[in-house]
């Protein structure tokens, strides 16, 4: 490419940097900012100072909010990656009339309005929910399960069956673009059914498990909702705690500052799955 | 069958067990009455779905969600549209790339982070949370989705159709206009549903941005923090019913479009 | 022989891919299946391989029927049309992949894998990524993966088809060496004529899900059985005729262009009234230059066409007896025409009985 540019291409180029500078890059600078900030008297003010952050490394409290959503993201992507995993297998290389069906039964609780599916689970979690009135009545358990809900067990839950299909459905899509010769020519070189597994399926849907557990890592690091309405006061984590301070808190500029710290979270895991999407032979090919 | 067989399809059976019971049993109780885990089936009744509807302030909540959805949609496919086609016009390797990365930022990042940087800087051009708002925050939501899926279109638009048109001695925007627009139309509709659809189920940036105004996601989720009543079940039940029609028609016309897409490629 | 196909079906979707197909693979020949696309050829090697199931019949190797056998407990290898290497592998995992399956230690394995690669000329690319290898590299990499299990047969399905021209000429003597060498059974599936006449042993043309003619090389070009055969098997001249008497060596037919002569072949059962097709290929045709032809099959013709093909020249000839009727004649050069062309460029051509071929005119 030449280094010298028309002046057409120049205004074309500053024109879309405009649009979605003001649109996205400057709220996010201007957040950025505030992360800086500090209240006083339920006023923001502009000084500058990493006071916000200072107060984050120190305070244990924080440490362990941080430490808590960070261990709780991890575990719902662990185990919806396994679970999207096994699942995904099962759906693969079914009749094409099953085949759409499975993919819609996978679409449809993706599709469906987030704050139903938490409603849905919370009330069969409930201890007046369906899954404690039908042990009880079954004579399993003699009083409902108070620890169902709202604690960080109700919340690890709710978080996994909400992101289940996030981890199907990439998993299963780059496992069927897998050429069916290379299954074929492992079986014929002597594979066994886990061998072909681990050989073949498992490398080469690796891009579609990176998209999974990325997808999953940053929804339960980052999510809010669902710690709100199922966590009780137990359950608490970074992004209810950041929510807190735009709401009952009031302290916006150090709302800010556990965002930015959310942020980070969230980059580091993006480039890491990133890494892990793009293996080393398909780097090379480029 | 192996043992491990066994596992995994027990696994397989658990996950789509707990991906459809919670939600079929609102649904289930939205027309029962359930006493002590068991369901009574004799009060079956569309009283849930009475109480709904009488209930008038629910009608300018869904008013609200769908005039957010339908401006959020035009202008996230306006904007989305311009990017994609400045992008396609040969521009620099690294703009594009910072355009993209910008474009996909608030896809990538946390909606909380995304709407209460949008709550800030809303406030520091004093701009009030209220409806508007909420439009310009979904139009933020949805752009790397719009964008994506028109930019793959003008992407897989051979280069030489455009050529053949300036050949056959048509201006710029003439070839724009029965060439590139006619070929990427398709695809604007589809963005156009797609943003629609995002928008019609946003909550976090929405709650951030709403202020005292409220959507159909909002009113939900403040209907839920008091508890459970027939009515929210009602509720859910029909959100539940309109999304799988709409998904089962979506694959449907996807799966039909397809092999056309493939000739086009 | 090491397998034989006997009374292979092969029904798929209702529809009968192979039929009734029987087939014997010596041990250690380089066996062609030639046929054009949707004959069954690729259905004969997945059956063999094990990629796919035969509806009946039976699979035998050495004599025990391996015909419900897992394609991964057959003893064979397959090199695949679009070479179907493992994208995220090196070339040395790719071609170490079979004893790695079965558990063969590392340190044996990498002395293997560089033997197999300097087998197929690709010493120090074990380190390569498929992507960045060339496709006769692929090519060479997935035969080496495919021998180097030591399998009884290997399946090669189409491998030339991707290559261009010049390419496909160095592979097919390379593969042909390579099978040689090795010792090994080759199964090759192609659906170019030339490629199986110029590598096979023997060639099994098919067509419609049936075996049309097994044999070698020259006795397919020169001795087809079936009409199919004579037109798959290159360029032809063909000519209806009525076989009129039998001598003891000679076939005599009465055609349009007259009486014409053919040598009985031990596999001729016509009889006399048996409607025949002539077959001469263009390069058997002669054109009486000298004036020193025999009398035998000598055909007066004008001269409609001609092509100058490089080392030789194509001239399509017409006969006044019989219009609509055009025989293509090979001449070395491009001198001969002016010499051989009397007035108004007629000429006569001649064929020996010998370099003719009698095929039924019905059927196939």
């Amino acid at each position: 490419m030449s280094g010298r540019f028309s002046g057409a291409t120049l205004a074309k180029s500053a024109l879309a940097v405009a649009i979605l500078g003001v649109l996205i890059v400057l709220p996010l600078a201007v957040f950025l900012a505030h992360s800086f900030y500090r209240m006083e008297d339920r006023e923001i003010v502009r000084a500058f100072s990493f006071a916000n952050y200072a107060e984050l490394a120190s305070n244990p409290a924080y440490r362990s909010v941080f430490v808590q959503t960070l261990w709780l993201a991890l575990q719902v992507t662990f185990i919806n990656t396994v679970v999207g995993w096994i699942v995904a297998r099962a759906m693969w290389r079914r009749r094409q009339r099953l085949h759409f069906a499975l993919i819609l039964a996978v679409a449809v609780p993706l599709l469906l309005s987030y704050v139903i599916k938490i409603y849905a689970v919370r009330m069969f979690l409930g201890v007046n929910g369906l899954l404690n009135s039908t042990l009880t009545s079954l004579g399993i358990i003699d009083e409902p399960l108070g620890f169902l809900l709202f604690n960080m067990a109700a919340v690890r839950i709710t978080l996994c069956v909400v992101l289940l299909p996030y981890s199907i459905l990439p998993i299963f899509l780059t496992l069927e673009r897998v050429p069916s010769r290379l299954v074929q020519a492992a079986e014929d070189l002597g594979a066994s059914a886990t061998q072909v597994f681990w050989t073949v399926l498992f490398p080469l849907a690796l891009p579609g498990t990176a998209m999974a557990t990325t997808l999953t890592f940053v929804f339960a690091a980052g999510d809010f909702l669902i710690p709100e309405l199922v966590g009780g006061p137990n359950g608490f984590t970074l992004g209810r705690l950041i929510f807190t301070q735009f709401g009952l808190a009031y302290n916006w500029p150090f709302g800010a500052a556990l965002a930015v710290l959310l942020v980070v979270v969230t980059l580091t895991a993006v480039v890491l799955g990133q890494r892990l999407a793009q293996p080393r032979w398909q780097r090379q090919n480029a | 069958m192996r043992p491990i067989s066994w596992v995994l399809a027990g696994v397989t059976l658990v996950a789509f067990i707990a991906m459809y019971l919670p939600v079929l049993v609102v649904a289930l109780l939205s027309f029962f009455w359930v006493r002590r885990g068991v369901v009574q089936w004799e009060s079956f009744s569309f009283d849930a779905f009475a109480a709904l509807a009488a209930n008038a302030d629910l009608t300018g909540v869904l008013t609200n969600s769908i005039l957010i959805a339908a401006a959020a949609s035009l202008l996230s496919v306006a904007v989305a549209a311009i990017l994609a086609l400045l992008v396609a016009s040969r521009m620099p390797r690294a703009v594009v790339a910072l355009v993209e990365f910008m474009v996909f930022l608030p896809f990538v990042l946390p909606p909380i982070v995304t709407g209460l940087s949008l709550l800030i800087a809303f406030r520091e051009v004093g701009l009030a949370r209220g409806l508007a708002a909420v439009t310009v925050g979904h139009v933020v939501v949805v752009l790397a989705v719009v964008y994506s899926t028109i930019i793959n279109r003008l992407r897989a638009l051979s280069p030489t159709l455009v050529a053949a048109s300036a050949d056959l001695g048509a201006n710029g925007w003439q070839t724009f206009r029965f060439v590139v627009l006619p070929q990427m139309s398709s695809a604007l509709v589809a963005a156009g549903v797609l943003a629609f659809a995002l928008s019609l189920d946003e909550t976090v940036v929405t709650l951030f941005l709403v202020g005292d105004s409220s959507t159909l996601p909002i009113r939900l989720y403040s209907l839920m923090r008091v508890g459970i009543s027939a009515e929210v079940n009602a509720l859910a039940t029909l959100v539940i019913g309109f999304t799988t029609v709409v998904a089962i028609f979506a694959g449907r016309a996807l799966l039909q479009h397809n092999p056309h897409e493939g000739n086009n490629a | 022989m090491v397998l034989r196909l006997d009374r292979v079906t092969k029904v798929y979707n209702q529809f009968t891919v192979l039929q009734e197909l029987s087939l014997d693979v010596r041990r250690g020949e380089f066996l062609t299946i030639l046929g054009p696309s949707g004959s069954g050829k690729t259905t004969v090697l997945q059956l063999i391989a094990g990629i796919a199931q035969h509806t009946s019949g039976r699979l035998l190797f050495n004599g025990k029927d391996i015909g419900r056998l897992p394609a991964s407990q057959r003893p064979f290898n397959t090199v695949f049309q679009d070479y179907a290497l493992f994208p995220h592998m090196t070339v040395a995992d790719n071609v170490g992949y079979g004893p790695r399956i079965k558990g063969m230690n590392r340190r044996d394995l990498l002395s293997l894998v560089e033997q197999a690669l300097e087998h197929v000329e690709l010493g120090g690319m074990g380190k390569r990524y498929p992507a960045q290898l060339s496709g006769g590299q692929r090519q060479r990499v997935a035969l080496a993966r495919a021998l180097i299990n030591k399998p009884s047969i290997v399946l090669l399905d189409e491998p030339l088809s991707a290559l261009d021209a010049v390419l496909r000429r160095q592979m097919q003597v390379f593969l042909k060496a390579a099978q040689r060498s090795s010792g090994v059974t080759f199964v090759f599936v192609t659906h170019d004529q030339e490629e199986a006449v110029a590598m096979s042993d023997r060639i099994c043309v098919m067509n419609g899900g049936r075996v049309e003619q097994l044999g070698t090389p020259a006795q397919i070009y020169h001795e087809p059985s079936n009409r199919f055969v004579s037109s798959f098997m290159g360029e032809t001249n063909a000519l209806s005729a009525i076989v009129w008497s039998i001598d003891n060596d000679r076939v005599v037919l009465r055609s349009a262009l007259g009486d014409l002569i053919a040598y009985k072949r031990p596999y001729y059962a016509f009889v006399p009234g048996a409607e025949v097709l002539l077959n001469v290929r263009p390069e058997s045709v002669q054109l009486d230059v000298s004036g020193g032809a025999p009398n035998t099959n000598r055909l007066v013709a004008k001269v409609v066409d001609r092509a100058f093909l490089g080392p030789n020249s194509k001239l399509t000839l017409a006969f006044p007896q019989a219009q609509n009727l055009h025989w293509d004649v090979r001449t070395l050069g491009n001198h001969e025409l002016p010499a051989a062309a009397g007035k108004a460029g007629e000429v006569t051509a001649w064929f020996r009985p010998e370099d003719c071929a009698l095929v039924p005119a019905s059927g196939s």
